[in-house]
């Protein structure tokens, strides 16, 4: 294990060396590491100090409030390398769109990745129609991603049907993927310029697994 | 636990990771499959998405202990809202920490005013009401700890489903305040 790598907190000068390939790569070799045992063991203490006055994080990312979902130690990062904006079901809305353009803006990220999850409580919600005080209008969020899933006659469409719900989770990140596109015109032009980049994740939660899509 | 349990135990999580001494538990394989059936976390936190604020490191918890709703500046906006509905009916979640940190960026431009763009805008309106409650030209930290108290009544007040489960005491709701040059939290 690389020593360095251990101990090295981002810089405004090492951030703006990484383009969003690198920083994608260095989220996948995180990923790998977390499912190898073998996540680093960062003094966290001097990471504190470093970035007590400013961040630089080289990727933001939008994921599910899920406990078993801990992006930072899913990627194995440690303080000030990622961004990171979390709401139940992992989709978009103007305050976490306010947030991206704050990480790649203001804060010089390089890469957003959106992250599913198997499983996902958020998803089974809308697959089954929940209703519940503020919860209603947030799971038809998801309802676009739900309609778009088509299943032959008589498959089941509720959250018993796990296959299903983690299909509608995929769609979910590509639509909200395009809606990011849609509704920022800020990161929008980003992405045109070359500056950043997007991509879309699935977390899976029985194997630890990040598979980017 | 009870929620002083779960109040001491994000404390002691909170002494481990200042000292440098994370326990790191719950992380393994073993873990991972027992919550392949389902999760019951004891608490939530509505935090920032500062990539130095990062609570599963901060109360030193592993998977499965902590719902995490991160948003620029911890708002309590409709889909975080949403979220801690779900955590708190559906999961039993005990504690809700609205976690401020020190020199939060969110909170610095949206004391700095000006246009930033619809969806920035849009965010930064939700600390308008912290600016408000607190002198002009306050410093940051102190509009700061307004916000995360602010976000945390807003909780109670737009949500009956919250409010219920805090007014029978099964649910509380503790804002506090991250030291980003100590890694301390502070409940407020
Ligand atoms: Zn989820
Ligand atoms: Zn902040």
């Amino acid at each position: 294990m690389n020593l360095e790598l251990k101990n090295f907190t981002q810089t405004k000068t090492s951030q703006a060396a990484l383009k969003a390939r690198d920083a994608q790569e260095m989220l996948a070799e995180g990923n790998k590491r977390f499912l190898n045992k073998a996540s680093l063991h960062r003094d966290l203490h001097s990471q504190i100090g470093d970035t007590a006055t400013g961040q630089y994080p080289f990727a933001a990312v939008v994921s599910c409030i899920d406990s078993r979902i801990p992006t930072e130690i899913i990627f194995d990062q440690g303080i000030g390398d990622i961004f990171n904006a979390r709401v139940a079901g992992n989709f978009v809305n103007e305050d976490i769109l306010g947030s991206l353009e704050f990480a790649c803006k203001l804060a010089g990220s390089k890469l957003i990745v959106i992250m599913g999850h198997t499983s996902c409580g958020a998803v089974k919600g809308a697959c089954d129609h929940a209703k519940l005080g503020n919860l209603t209008a947030m799971l038809d969020k998801i309802n676009p991603a739900l309609a778009q899933v088509e299943t032959a006659e008589g498959v089941d469409r509720s959250s018993k049907n796990l296959e299903f719900v983690n299909k509608v989770a995929i769609e979910n990140v590509h639509l909200n993927i395009a809606r990011l596109k849609e509704e920022s015109p800020v990161l929008n032009e980003m992405i045109n310029n070359g500056e950043i980049e997007v991509v879309g994740a699935m977390y899976d939660v029985a194997t630890g697994k990040v598979s980017f899509l | 636990m009870t929620i002083n349990d779960i109040k001491q135990r994000l404390e002691d999580g909170n002494e481990r990771f200042i000292a440098d001494k994370l326990d790191g538990k719950l992380n393994d394989t073993a873990r991972r499959t027992e919550l392949t059936k389902g999760q019951q976390p004891y608490a939530i936190v509505l935090s920032c998405a500062d990539s130095r604020v990062v609570p599963e490191l901060a109360f030193d918890t592993g998977l499965g202990e902590l719902f995490v709703v991160r948003v620029a500046g911890n708002v309590a906006n409709s889909s975080s809202i949403a979220s801690i509905e779900y955590a708190v009916a559906h999961c039993g979640s005990k504690v809700i920490v609205v976690l401020g940190h020190q020199s939060c960026g969110a909170v610095t431009a949206a004391a700095a005013g000006g246009d930033n763009g619809y969806n920035l805008n849009h965010l930064l309106s939700h600390i308008a009401p912290a600016l408000d409650a607190t002198d002009d030209g306050a410093d940051i930290n102190t509009v700061v700890k307004k916000n995360a108290q602010l976000n945390a009544t807003e909780l109670i007040n737009r949500s009956s489903i919250i409010r219920s489960f805090v007014e029978k005491g099964d649910v509380k709701i503790l804002p506090a305040y991250y030291n980003l040059d100590s890694g301390k939290v502070d409940f407020l």
